[in-house]
């Protein structure tokens, strides 16, 4: 008894779909700020399995170059994966090293909630 | 140490010790004996010398008096001739050279012959002048002869002693004149007397006695302490002068009438105060220094003696010692020896031991025990054989009993109506908890839980054929009420055994979620609907088994898409935890209210471990049953659906990401929703799209939404490797971050982002079904 759609509303959703995809199709935007040491990366769009090495890369050259800590703003941020999860905890484990914290700023309750049931709120400074 | 070498030790120390004591006290009183021997000599030594001494005393006064009646002969003579001689008219200085020649020619010393007044003008020695006076102040020894010139006196004899003009010891003898007054004196120098004394009295023997070397010295004292005589036999060492402290003892010695000696260095001193038999020395004492030489060499070689005496006893004890050991020592080792192959597990061993000691009734004991052990041991083979095979049995009824319920779920996967779960852990090998479901027709699931009085195997047996009957039962159809009535007359007939069994039994409509139930005497099942967590209301009967033809009324409750019941048996609320608290009805009622899941399989899951976590190191100890149901509702109560074909590509992912928000939206679904689906469907996507493919080739992955009234429900389906989210372990999310893992997270924010999540695999498919509330 697996459930069927009518095969009207498979149309309907595939035209939503077609339309939706040519209007948002679109890489992760993501650009860097000095803040005084602190490097803040300011990040638009979805973090997914597809986006997230963008994200790492950002990440880790950041904590590279950085002479402090890494913010990382995720106010237009619409998700954040578990891939994006990893790109965080490589970058946390990485500035951990130096001592420092990673800082998220301007986080959406959503994915503040994703954040607290991974338990990556413990070791990832979390500002809403 | 081993025991030889003790036993060998102790004898050679209790040896030594007897031996060197004898040897001791053997020596110590030989010592003492040779001791007393000389002491004894000394006394004897001293007693005679007292003796000889007055002899010797009084020999001398004899011959002193003798040699004075001689003097008073030649004196008188003397008178005489002077008398003769004056008168015929000699001169003095003619007779003094007559008288010089008598004395020169004999022994006579000293001729003096006085005038009426006292002048001795006649004299042998004409070199001294010589006045007799009668003062005795001036001349107290020639005073005394004054009176023979008053004619007092006829002769004076007088005894040895000190003149005053040059103190030498002279004998004098007078005569008064025989022509006229005067005093005629003749003298003899006392040399003669003292040689006569000596070679007859103390000082000869006390002489020789020293000379012949048994004596070392002899001191004679009178009783004034003053040495009457002394000598010394010439030594190395001079013996020291007694000393004011020594006459004290002595004189102590003396008034006690007590002989002392005292032994040092290589002298024994005796000293023996003089009694009666000294005469005149009587009150003195007598100090007889003997050599102890003879006793140190006497002891020497008795040590000598001793100590190879003593070699020989050790010699000989050693020897013996050593036999003794071996002999005592022996058995133990064979013993030891024994002791270590039984330990190695050879129990034929016996001991061949038979002495009659101590040795030998251990041997004999140890004999006993290695046979009893033998004995308990083939006992024990026998025992855990049978253990063993009653074992293998029960596990092989437990297997049985295992099969006897439903054991694979999902065990309808083409039902999408509901969703079932249950458990049955059995705190023995088998037990008496049952639970069943199973379709009676097309829209009805029948499904029950029981649990036997009891546990074990008869329980087991019990619970067989209540499931046996249950299942032709039901089959008969009627309501549960009818079910348990039926049910329990073929329980209690024949109960011999007189058991009983605790009963719930439901049936659900699944079209429209409509649930009959009925209840005989088992705990009441929980209704989890969206106004929360309640127990069951009553409605049956009492247990089965009890008596035939009892009435069981039938319930009703209708269950909402979503909802669930819980059916348990008390092996959940009395579990114990180690200080004996019971889980309780409350606790697991607190505990369905707030458990974050209402899919079947996760509550049972959850529950199972809570109730293991509380129970802690307490054993279990009754079975634990637990079913539950999730009313899932018919596809006709579904709103508009909509289903979403993806290909395994990543790039994907996006377009289903707009795809589900813009469906969302249409629908009213709350954006924290959607954000939380669209992040549940990418992991998902993620996960089959990387993992799910072992080729390379194109494949479809189909996503289907709807809206219910409550909550959005998604499917996800592909025809990937078989893979049950919901048997992932659990991610540890509280490590810290140097100890956190990449990966694993996913599947983990998928549990947690949904209410509700529901695996099959149905035709070489993979289907997942999430729920999440609207709200």
């Amino acid at each position: 008894m697996v459930l069927t759609a009518p095969s009207a509303s498979v149309a309907v959703a595939r035209g939503i779909f077609d339309v939706e995809k040519r209007r948002n199709m679109k890489e992760l935007e993501i650009t860097e700020q000095q803040s005084q040491s602190t490097t803040v990366l300011s990040v638009v769009g979805a973090v997914d399995s597809n986006t997230a090495p963008e994200l790492q890369q950002a990440l880790l050259r950041a904590t590279e170059t950085s002479a402090g800590g890494v913010e990382l703003d995720l106010a237009k941020v619409s998700y954040l994966s578990s891939a994006g999860l990893r790109a965080l905890l490589m970058a946390a484990k990485a500035l951990q090293k130096r001592s420092e914290r990673l800082k998220l700023i301007n986080v959406p309750l959503p994915i503040k909630n994703v954040l607290n049931l991974t338990g990556f709120a413990t070791f990832i400074d979390v500002s809403p | 140490m081993t025991i030889k070498t003790q036993t060998l030790l102790m004898v050679t120390v209790l040896l030594v010790v007897a031996v060197f004591a004898t040897a001791g006290v053997v020596v110590w009183g030989s010592r003492r004996a040779l001791l007393a021997e000389s002491e004894t000599q000394g006394v004897v030594i001293a007693r005679l010398l007292a003796r000889s001494a007055a002899f010797g005393a009084q020999v001398t006064s004899d011959v002193e008096k003798a040699i004075g009646e001689q003097m008073i002969v030649e004196a008188t003579i003397a008178a005489h001739l002077v008398a003769l001689g004056e008168a015929a008219g000699v001169g003095a200085k003619e007779i003094n050279r007559r008288l010089k020649q008598i004395a020169d020619d004999t022994v006579l010393d000293e001729i003096w012959i006085t005038d009426e007044k006292g002048h001795a003008y006649l004299r042998n020695n004409t070199e001294i002048d010589f006045t007799f006076s009668p003062d005795r102040e001036l001349q107290p020894q020639a005073h005394a002869f004054w009176p023979l010139l008053t004619g007092k006196n006829k002769a004076v004899v007088q005894e040895a002693r000190q003149r005053e003009i040059d103190t030498q010891v002279f004998k004098y003898v007078g005569v008064a004149g025989v022509d006229k007054p005067r005093i005629v004196q003749v003298g003899y120098h006392a040399t003669m007397l003292r040689q006569l004394q000596q070679s007859m009295g103390l000082t000869r023997l006390v002489n020789q006695l020293v000379s012949d070397g048994s004596v070392i010295a002899i001191r004679v004292l009178d009783k004034n302490m003053v040495t009457v005589d002394y000598a010394e036999r010439l030594r190395d060492n001079k013996l020291p002068e007694p000393t004011e402290a020594d006459f004290a003892d002595w004189r102590n010695l003396v008034r006690e009438g007590r002989t002392e000696s005292s032994s040092e260095a290589s002298l024994l001193k005796v000293v023996v105060p003089i009694g009666e038999e000294g005469g005149e020395l009587k009150g003195g004492t007598i100090l007889v220094t003997l050599p102890t030489d003879h006793v140190q060499a006497a002891i020497q070689n008795r040590i000598r003696l001793a100590m190879v005496v003593s070699g020989l006893v050790l010699l000989l004890g050693s020897m013996i010692a050593i036999l003794g050991a071996k002999t005592i020592s022996r058995p133990i080792a064979d013993l030891t020896e024994m002791t270590r192959r039984i330990a190695a597990g050879d129990f034929t061993q016996r001991i061949a031991i038979s002495t009659k000691n101590e040795i030998g009734a251990l041997a004999t004991s140890f004999n006993e025990m290695t046979r009893r052990l033998n004995e308990s041991i083939e006992h024990l083979k026998e025992t855990t054989a049978a253990k063993e095979r009653i074992e293998s049995e029960l596990q092989i009824a437990h297997e049985i009993q295992m099969s006897m319920v439903p054991k694979i779920f999902p065990p309808f996967p083409e039902r999408s109506e509901f969703d079932i779960f249950a458990t049955l852990v059995p705190a023995k090998e088998v037990g008496g908890d049952l639970y069943d479901f199973f379709f009676i027709d097309d829209d009805h699931l029948c499904f029950a839980v029981g649990d036997v009085s009891g546990k074990g195997v008869p329980a087991s047996l019990f619970m067989a054929v209540t499931k046996t009957l249950f299942r032709a039962t039901a089959g008969n159809g009627g309501s549960p009420g009818e079910i348990l009535a039926r049910l329990n007359t073929e329980i209690s007939r024949d109960n011999e055994s007189c058991m009983f069994v605790t009963f719930f039994c439901a049936i659900l409509n699944i079209r429209t979620g409509q649930v009959d139930y009925s209840n005989a005497g088992h705990n009441l099942p929980f209704y989890l609907s969206r106004d929360g967590v309640s127990p069951l209301e009553n409605f049956g009967g009492i247990s089965l088994g009890l008596m035939e033809q009892c009435p069981y009324a039938s319930g009703r409750v209708v269950l909402s898409p979503g909802e669930s019941l819980l059916l348990y048996t008390d092996g959940v609320t009395e579990a114990m935890n180690p200080s004996r608290t019971l889980y309780s009805d409350e606790r697991l009622e607190q505990f369905l209210g707030t458990s974050d899941s209402s899919a079947p399989r996760q509550i049972i899951d959850s529950l199972i471990s809570d109730v293991r976590h509380f129970a802690g190191e307490a054993p279990q100890s009754d079975d634990i049953t637990v079913l539950a149901l999730q009313y899932l509702g018919t596809a006709k109560e579904m709103l508009e659906a909509v289903e979403i074909k993806v290909h395994n590509k990543l790039s994907e992912l996006d377009s289903v990401n707009q795809t589900l928000t813009a469906y969302g939206r249409g629908h009213g679904v709350p954006e924290s929703v959607l954000h939380d689906l669209n992040l549940v469907v990418a992991e998902l996507l993620t996960n089959i799209i990387s993992y799910g493919y072992t080729d390379d080739g194109e494949h479809e992955i189909m996503v289907r939404l709807s809206v219910e009234p409550e909550e959005i429900r998604v499917e996800v389906e592909d025809d990937g490797k078989p893979f049950n989210p919901l048997e992932v372990p659990e991610a540890d999310t509280t490590k810290p971050l140097d100890e956190r893992a990449v990966g694993g997270l996913g599947i983990h924010l998928v549990r947690k982002l949904t209410d509700g999540l529901n695996y099959r695999r149905h035709e070489g498919k993979n289907i997942l079904v999430m729920r999440k509330r609207l709200r």
